[in-house]
């Protein structure tokens, strides 16, 4: 007898829970809107979730957003515990939502990213130029220990025999994919051989000195390797000028300061980003290397 | 299904409002935390938005999420304290969604970017031809 008095309870306790869930079911809207009109907040929340269950890319993207997103609408319309726990849970629902998709969206733009990226790299050299065009410097300006006697104006004078020095040494090669290569801008075969003009002041700034509408950036010595190379970072930095020499059809590009190794890497990394080389110059400087531009636009 | 007659006839017995009790128990089983703690954390989160650069891109976010904090430290003062874990519940989530804004945002002005790269490395390239 009394185990089915313990029995009963439980069956009443059960039916209150499931009376209570039915009850807050209906709390959002009742509690807000009246027992007749659902609340509009959550309707649009409710719908902006069917939405991102039905779309492929949230499940792929943001599982872990969704299960939460999911569980939040879900106590937002069995809320329970008055009205201001209510609309606090329909807030969250809607925060939890609007996170799910954000997060999608962002895995989205990041895949946009890296294709473009990698599009840009190929059409800009991306890593080839290390190998490919340095080699081609040495054919088409020369040495580096020769484009330091030109840089220092004893060229004529002292030139440097061919066969005395090594070609620049080149990093061992690095697979690359096949899509870089067919879209690399190929070096152009009338590069001119490096001949500096007047010392430029803007090579005559620190580093850090600011940038001006002429001097266009600065290169630190960090900014290159061992062979005058620039790194893949400073490169990734250099995309930036693009735009700018692009705004300005006909301005003159001038690298200056540093080493003469310096001044040729960054030149190469501009030929190989398609800049013609009649707007190219390079001229002497006590400073850092610049790239500065001048002329009409 | 549990039909009106039967509900009428039911008899609680001596058990009934103990097992009533536990089971209203066992639906609460999260552990509480603290209105103080609550507040607390959103302090926290609040503090940590400043190293995503939040105020950069969606300063609407941390001004609401500051709104919501004061709110939540007014209420501690008050006699609800699941006001007070609300408050600060959403601030925290304010400043969630705006670390997410901000993410956002970064991804977009990147991508952007390198399609500009994109599109000057195509007008170089006519400028030879």
């Amino acid at each position: 007898m009394r185990a089915n008095s313990a029995l009963q309870g439980l069956l009443l306790a059960a039916a209150c829970v499931t009376a209570a869930a039915g009850l807050n079911g209906c709390a959002s809207t009742s509690r807000l809107m009246g027992l007749t009109q659902p609340d509009p907040a959550m309707v649009k929340v409710t719908g902006q979730l069917a939405q991102l269950q039905a779309d492929p890319q949230v499940a792929q993207f943001a599982p872990d957003a969704l299960h939460d997103a999911v569980a939040a609408v879900d106590a937002a319309q069995h809320a329970g515990g008055g009205e201001a726990h209510a609309r606090h849970l329909a807030f969250m629902a809607e925060k939890r939502v609007e996170i799910a998709r954000m997060l999608t969206d962002i895995q989205v733009q990041r895949g946009n990213y890296e294709r473009l990226l990698a599009q840009r790299n190929a059409m800009g050299g991306g890593d080839r130029y290390i190998t490919t065009l340095a080699q081609d410097s040495v054919a088409t300006l020369g040495t580096p220990a020769a484009i330091a006697a030109a840089a220092d104006g004893s060229a004529a004078t002292t030139p440097e025999p061919e066969a005395a020095v090594p070609a620049a040494p080149a990093p061992p090669p690095q697979p690359t994919p096949e899509v870089a290569v067919a879209v690399k801008p190929a070096l152009p075969k009338t590069a001119a051989p490096l001949k500096p003009t007047a010392v430029s002041p803007a090579a005559s700034a620190p580093v850090d000195a600011p940038l001006s509408a002429d001097v266009l950036m600065r290169f630190a010595a960090a900014d290159f390797d061992g062979h005058g190379h620039i790194t893949d970072a400073t490169r990734d930095r250099m995309y930036d000028l693009l735009p700018k020499f692009v705004r300005a059809p006909k301005a003159r590009i001038t690298v200056s300061g540093g080493n003469s190794a310096q001044v040729a890497g960054v030149r190469n990394q501009l030929l190989n980003f398609g800049v013609p080389t009649w707007r190219l110059a390079t001229a002497k400087g006590s400073g850092p290397v610049a790239v500065s531009m001048k002329g009409g636009s | 299904m549990i039909r009106m007659k039967n509900l009428r006839s039911f008899h609680v017995g001596p058990w009934g409002p103990a097992v009533l009790a536990f089971a209203l128990a066992a639906c609460s089983s999260t552990p509480t935390v603290t209105p103080q703690g609550a507040v607390n954390f959103a302090v926290a989160q609040l503090s940590d938005a400043q190293r995503h650069y939040v105020s950069d891109y969606d300063p609407q976010a941390l001004r609401q999420a500051r709104a919501k904090l004061a709110e939540a430290r007014k209420a501690l003062g008050g006699e609800d304290p699941q006001q007070v874990r609300d408050l600060a519940a959403e601030s925290v989530l304010l400043v969630q969604v705006g670390t997410i804004k901000a993410e956002l945002a970064r991804t977009i002005a990147n991508r952007d970017k390198v399609q500009r790269h994109i599109d000057a490395l195509k007008a170089l390239a006519g400028e030879q031809q």
